[in-house]
């Protein structure tokens, strides 16, 4: 255990979060075995910071941004939210520390109630929670969908009428609404248009300015992340490869994983020669996954201990809070 | 309120142009009306309920409160007359004559006027079909409801789910029409007992419906997020679960309607049903089958109405489920 005086600065610290999903086989629907979409993951996030969380597809990050939000009960671990163990709490604890962190889903399409209005979307929350109601509510929904950058008469249409990038201001403006101190961004602005991702991206980082917002920004777009994240972490398959600053990963990756996804990342400027790693076969499932280091399957640097031991922690130095990165070449 | 203020002017100002990038409101509900109205013969079959109805209305009205058409009238120097006969027959009292003269639609084997009888069994059909149906439907909704959201809750050995599926795996293997004939002699033979026992045995296929789409909308993003946003199982379930299910509940309810209806009328036909002296199209029918050769409209005309309403109501419910499919729908 850290000393307490570490993490009382921080306002999320997730300790040892693992999901375990049963695989249940047979005619008794036994389980027969359990896929670790997250296992063992730990990191904290500061007031007003970015997190940004970086893996491919099935790697676990969706998991543990809905595990955080006790959307899905985890397996194990803890996430200390201000404090308060947000895995520890009833269900109407659970249901008043929700006005303190939200979420912005992937899908602009699925995210919102086809038959509700836009105004009754936003306003939900406010309802739910009793902050306001009549004149008052109305008021403070046109105040949100002024400030997500859309018109305020725009609230008595429903969801199926705005494009994929005012549907995720709709969804933006839903998650602003009970004044959260942290939001969940799932893949926020997977979904969309390369420009409409930028004007998305600029919205979030003008709220994030104007109301200290912190932010877990799940996605696999590593240009994301770099215009957002404060700190970020790679993973693969249920754990993390490696953790540090933004600009110390993107300038000096450590993790051969990391070094792989930099290279396989492009970039808008032909005259830059770049070294390509590339990975060969698939992400291995997770149902099996390989013992020792996770991604001895595919590392161009495999030596005879990855088959075989899980690699430490190792923290190496670095500007701005250090640099962990789980792999044996740096033991 | 940490929100900047409104911008003077912006959505208030007279004059100013609403929409002018997106098409008019249109709500979902008056889609589904445009869509439906684009399907000829489910209008058509709406025409022939909305008669029904008025029919079945103005039947109750006009049979027992305010009494122009007597169902129970016997005269018997008059029977068999075929439709649009006048009643002349000197040994007729006056005040046991048919409203305007006219038997529009002829007299029975009793001298009842066959038109004032249709009319009281319109009444009674119409009123079984939606009781009962509307006992179905709270059952299945309640039932399938239950299943797909608490499934996963254990009762001891078993799921919720297990339990509820199961049980309507078991009612789902009796042949309906004949243990509604086993309950109905043993119970007195009242219209109420009808209802009941129609609907008691007429759930199953709605709690599968709901069952099926609760279970898909649970992993809808706009589910989660109105968890997320900390609204009670209460509010997610009716107001995000509910209004989205309807759909085919309400189609299947239709076609339920029109079954329930069949039902009816076979039991009349049969004897068990409503017994005399109220008449309904089903024991008509019943008493008529004996002079189908001597007096055809007896048998054809309470036939002919069982066939028209249980083909409208099919056909609007085909046109309910074309025109909420949201595969018609633009986005």
């Amino acid at each position: 255990m850290e000393p307490i005086a570490t993490h009382t600065r921080s306002l999320l610290d997730v300790r040892h979060l693992k999901k375990y999903f049963p695989v249940r086989s047979g005619l008794l629907a036994n389980v027969s075995a359990w896929v670790k979409a997250v296992d063992d993951v730990t990191f904290d996030i500061k007031p007003g910071e970015t997190f940004g969380l970086v893996g491919e597809s099935g790697c676990g990050k969706t998991t543990v941004g809905r595990t955080i939000l006790r959307l899905m009960e985890p397996t194990g671990g803890e996430a200390l939210f201000e404090g308060d163990n947000v895995f520890a709490m009833d269900a109407g604890t659970l249901r008043a520390a929700r006005r303190r962190m939200q979420m912005v889903f992937q899908d602009p399409y699925g995210s919102l109630n086809p038959r509700m209005t836009v105004s009754a979307i936003v306003g939900e929350p406010l309802k739910v929670h009793k902050l306001a109601g009549g004149p008052e509510l109305a008021e403070r929904v046109s105040q949100l969908l002024h400030r997500v950058g859309l018109r305020p008469d725009q609230g008595s249409r429903y969801p199926h009428e705005f494009s994929g990038g005012q549907r995720q201001r709709i969804g933006i403006a839903r998650a602003l609404a009970l004044n959260p101190k942290f939001i969940v961004c799932d893949e926020a602005v997977s979904a969309l248009d390369v420009s409409i991702q930028a004007q998305i991206l600029n919205l979030l980082k003008d709220l994030q300015d104007e109301y200290r917002l912190s932010y877990l920004f799940i996605t696999h777009d590593l240009n994301v992340v770099r215009y957002l994240a404060h700190q970020l972490a790679v993973m693969y398959l249920g754990k993390f490869a490696e953790m540090a600053s933004s600009d110390v990963i993107f300038s000096n990756p450590k993790h051969p994983y990391t070094q792989a996804l930099l290279s396989a990342n492009p970039v808008p400027d032909p005259a830059v020669k770049r070294e390509r790693i590339l990975l060969a076969g698939d992400v291995p499932t997770p149902l099996n996954p390989p013992s020792g280091c996770r991604f001895h399957t595919r590392c161009p640097h495999v030596m005879d201990q990855c088959r075989t031991v899980e690699p430490p922690l190792i923290h190496l130095d670095a500007p701005d809070g250090g640099h962990k990165v789980w792999c044996h070449l740096y033991a | 309120m940490r929100q900047p203020p409104m911008p003077r002017g912006h959505a208030g100002a007279p004059g100013a142009r609403r929409g002018d990038d997106l098409p008019p409101p249109e709500t979902l509900w008056r889609e589904s009306w445009r869509l439906f109205k684009r399907d000829r013969l489910a209008v058509l079959g709406a025409c022939v309920l909305a008669l029904l109805l008025v029919a079945a209305l103005s039947g109750k009205a006009l049979t027992e409160w305010v009494v122009v058409f007597d169902p129970a009238v016997v005269r018997l120097p008059e029977k068999f007359l075929p439709p649009l006969s006048f009643s002349s027959n000197a040994a007729v009292p006056p005040h046991d004559r048919p409203f305007g003269g006219v038997y529009l639609l002829g007299t029975d084997e009793l001298g009842r006027d066959v038109f004032a009888r249709m009319l009281q069994g319109s009444f009674v059909s119409l009123s079984i079909g939606f009781i009962a149906v509307g006992i179905a439907l709270a059952l299945g909704v309640v039932l399938g409801g239950l299943s797909g959201f608490y499934g996963n809750v254990k009762l001891g050995v078993v799921t919720v789910d297990t339990l509820i599926m199961r049980f309507t795996d078991v009612m789902l293997c009796f042949p309906t029409f004949f243990l509604i004939l086993t309950v109905v002699a043993l119970l007195p033979p009242s219209i109420y007992n009808i209802m009941v026992v129609i609907g008691l045995t007429g759930w199953m296929g709605t709690a599968r419906f709901v069952r099926a789409e609760f279970l898909a909308l649970r992993k809808q993003d706009f589910v989660l997020a109105a968890t997320a946003i900390g609204a009670p199982d209460r509010r997610v379930i009716f107001s995000h679960m509910v209004p989205n299910a309807m759909a085919p509940v309400l189609v299947s309810a239709t076609i339920g309607v029109a079954t329930a209806i069949l039902t009816e009328s076979g039991l009349s036909f049969l004897g068990f049903g409503v017994q005399p002296p109220f008449a309904t199209w089903g024991n008509i029918l019943a008493d008529g089958k004996g002079f189908i050769f001597d007096a055809p409209w007896l048998f054809f005309i309470p036939g002919f109405a069982i066939v028209m309403v249980v083909l409208a109501f099919n056909l609007v419910g085909e046109g309910l489920r074309e025109s909420l499919n949201p595969k018609l729908r633009k986005r």
